[in-house]
């Protein structure tokens, strides 16, 4: 294992009982056709990059349950024989909100979709790390969890806030000098596993550690 | 860019082994059956819809290759996973609450996609490093620029990259659903195809700088659509990133021996390939498809076409492009027979849902 020291640039975090509300979409989106095929996660998405101040191209985005609004839709029109629609299917892969956000935000670069389970935000920062060392450019990492299906309350057993999203953007530190490890004690309670580690990089940023050390 | 060697590889399709199936593609004996009425290229011998079913698939797979590495090797192999199914999770989530009608229990406990990895890593005695890359058709083939910026950024020696897809009824009925599917075969670059056919398969390449006859000299990975789904019939973006992976290795088209394209067989898709391809290879290139083979293996196909073709190489061809009768272009036809190949550089390409596109460059040396 090797480890490596980020310099948190920006930092933010959401989440919500059940709907994340004011995300800023129709600022972030002009586009009123393009604004109402967005998903839960890209407009989360969105919102996190604008507040982390992006301005750089490359993307680290992670989710362990994906598109999960949009395979229930889908899922429930082939069981049912009812009609699929195109957009739920264009929108049930993995990698669904940074397309969108390629998209809307006419970026062109390299743009990596991560889902290790309720590991996701800690192996999404250890690829965004690792982007950082090789191409020594700001890279946006982020993680985002939506599952606010209808009935969910009849299978959720692992977060108090349907809606959550963390996102940090970062660059490879010079040295090591000062790196903190991550630090369970910023978790968020209630939040799902899968986005914690990247709550905790967020809650140190905002205690003012901004040196973080990635063991890669 | 600096290359990292392959060292390994194996794949397991519908048409067997990575030997079987490149014996199948010589003397024009591979399948396609059909999973509900819908043409598919399944396994021989099913690997049920389980976690444990296909954590024994990919075991057995990948054991092939960590048989060969030496204990010290092994703590410094990582393995990265490209894949797009769905976690069964999940869909085990999907089916308790979102059918109304229909309600299944529920187990919280079950484990997630990166498990797979994981446990492999563990089981193997590998170095612990692991990563699962879900990035659709691009899965496995940005798995392979991962590994490769792993290795030369000195962190571990050695990754293998697996990819993996294996037949999921929520997908194949959506790509079914939407009328993507052809009802006979996938009919790459000819005018008369009508859609893709998918498949499922698994693979493995390890990638190294131990010396080895093939390397993976890098590539060019973005994001990038004209719509979500698609790139633009114009392949601009496909162009881009062809371009791009070229100037960064300081290869020109001639330079490239031939082409193994991502030519899923859809309407749409080929002709933005083809251009493409038309416009970067001005003066011609030998190009083929992999999928009228072993189908759309989508998160897979990155390793296990790019495995497959290298199979090929190795046995002395390149594949002839089944089913494609007459070219959607004037200037530019896949390869109709199966052409004497033993070395060269080689570029294979996957444009994928949500723009993802990619383009990597591989070497054969005598």
């Amino acid at each position: 294992m090797k480890k490596v020291a980020i310099n948190i640039i920006n930092a933010h975090k959401i989440y919500a009982k059940t709907k994340l509300e004011d995300l800023d979409e129709k600022r972030l989106v002009p586009s009123m056709m393009v604004r109402r095929r967005l998903t839960r996660n890209s407009k989360v998405m969105l919102y996190l990059s604008d507040r982390c101040n992006f301005s750089g191209t490359k993307i680290v985005y992670g989710t362990c349950y994906s598109e999960l609004q949009e395979a229930a839709k889908m899922a429930d029109a082939v069981i049912n024989n009812g009609l699929l629609s195109p957009t739920s299917f264009q929108n049930s892969v993995y990698n669904t909100a940074p397309s969108y956000y390629s998209l809307i935000n006419k970026n062109k670069d390299e743009v990596i979709t991560v889902s290790s389970g309720m590991k996701t935000s800690l192996d999404t920062l250890k690829t965004a790390a690792l982007q950082a060392l090789v191409s020594k450019e700001q890279i946006l990492c982020v993680a985002v969890e939506c599952i606010n299906i209808p009935n969910i309350e009849e299978v959720n057993r692992c977060t108090s806030y349907l809606e959550a999203g963390v996102a940090v953007t970062l660059e490879i530190a010079d040295d090591m000098i000062g790196a903190k490890e991550i630090e369970d004690s910023y978790r968020v309670d209630g939040i799902i596993d899968s986005l914690q580690d990247l709550m905790s990089v967020v809650g140190m940023y905002e205690n003012s550690i901004k040196k973080i050390v990635v063991e890669l | 860019m600096a290359s990292v060697n392959i060292l390994d590889y194996e794949i397991l399709t519908s048409q067997g082994d990575l030997k079987e199936s490149v014996n199948k593609i010589k003397d024009d004996k591979t399948k396609i059956s059909f999973r509900k009425n819908i043409p598919f290229y399944s396994f021989e011998e099913k690997i049920t819809q389980n976690q444990k079913s296909i954590y024994d698939a990919l075991k057995k797979l990948i054991s092939k290759i960590v048989l060969k590495l030496s204990d010290d090797s092994k703590k410094s192999t990582a393995l990265l996973v490209g894949t797009s199914i769905i976690d069964w999770n999940l869909v085990d989530a999907i089916n308790s609450c979102a059918y109304e009608y229909k309600k299944t229990s529920y187990n919280s406990h079950k484990t997630s996609i990166d498990t797979y990895a994981k446990n492999l890593s563990d089981e193997f005695g590998l170095n612990g490093f692991t990563m699962t890359i879900n990035t659709a058709c691009t899965s496995s083939a940005n798995a392979l620029l991962e590994a490769s910026n792993l290795i030369n950024s000195g962190i571990v020696d050695n990754v293998i990259v697996v990819g993996l897809e294996i037949y999921l009824p929520l997908m194949s009925d959506g790509f079914y659903k939407m009328e993507l599917i052809s009802n006979t075969h996938a009919k790459p670059f000819d005018k008369n195809r009508d859609g893709l056919v998918l498949g499922e398969a698994i693979g493995a390449i390890l990638v190294g700088k131990s010396d080895s006859k093939w390397s993976l000299l890098g590539g060019f990975s973005n994001c990038n659509s004209a719509t979500i789904t698609s790139v633009g019939a114009s392949g601009d973006e496909c162009v881009e990133v062809i371009e791009e992976a070229l100037d960064r290795l300081k290869l020109t088209p001639k330079d490239i021996t031939a082409l193994k394209a991502h030519a899923t067989g859809s309407i749409s898709n080929d002709e933005a390939e083809m251009n493409a391809i038309s416009r970067v290879f001005k003066n011609g290139i030998d190009f083929t498809a992999m999928k009228p083979y072993i189908g759309h293996t989508i998160g897979a196909s990155g390793v296990v076409e790019i495995a497959l073709f290298m199979g090929c190489i190795d046995g002395g061809f390149i594949p002839k492009t089944l089913f494609c009768d007459e070219s959607i272009s004037k200037t530019h036809m896949p390869l109709t027979k199966h052409k004497e190949c033993k070395e060269g550089l080689f570029m294979c390409n996957y444009f994928g849902f949500g723009g993802n596109n990619i383009s990597l460059v591989i070497e054969k040396k005598s």
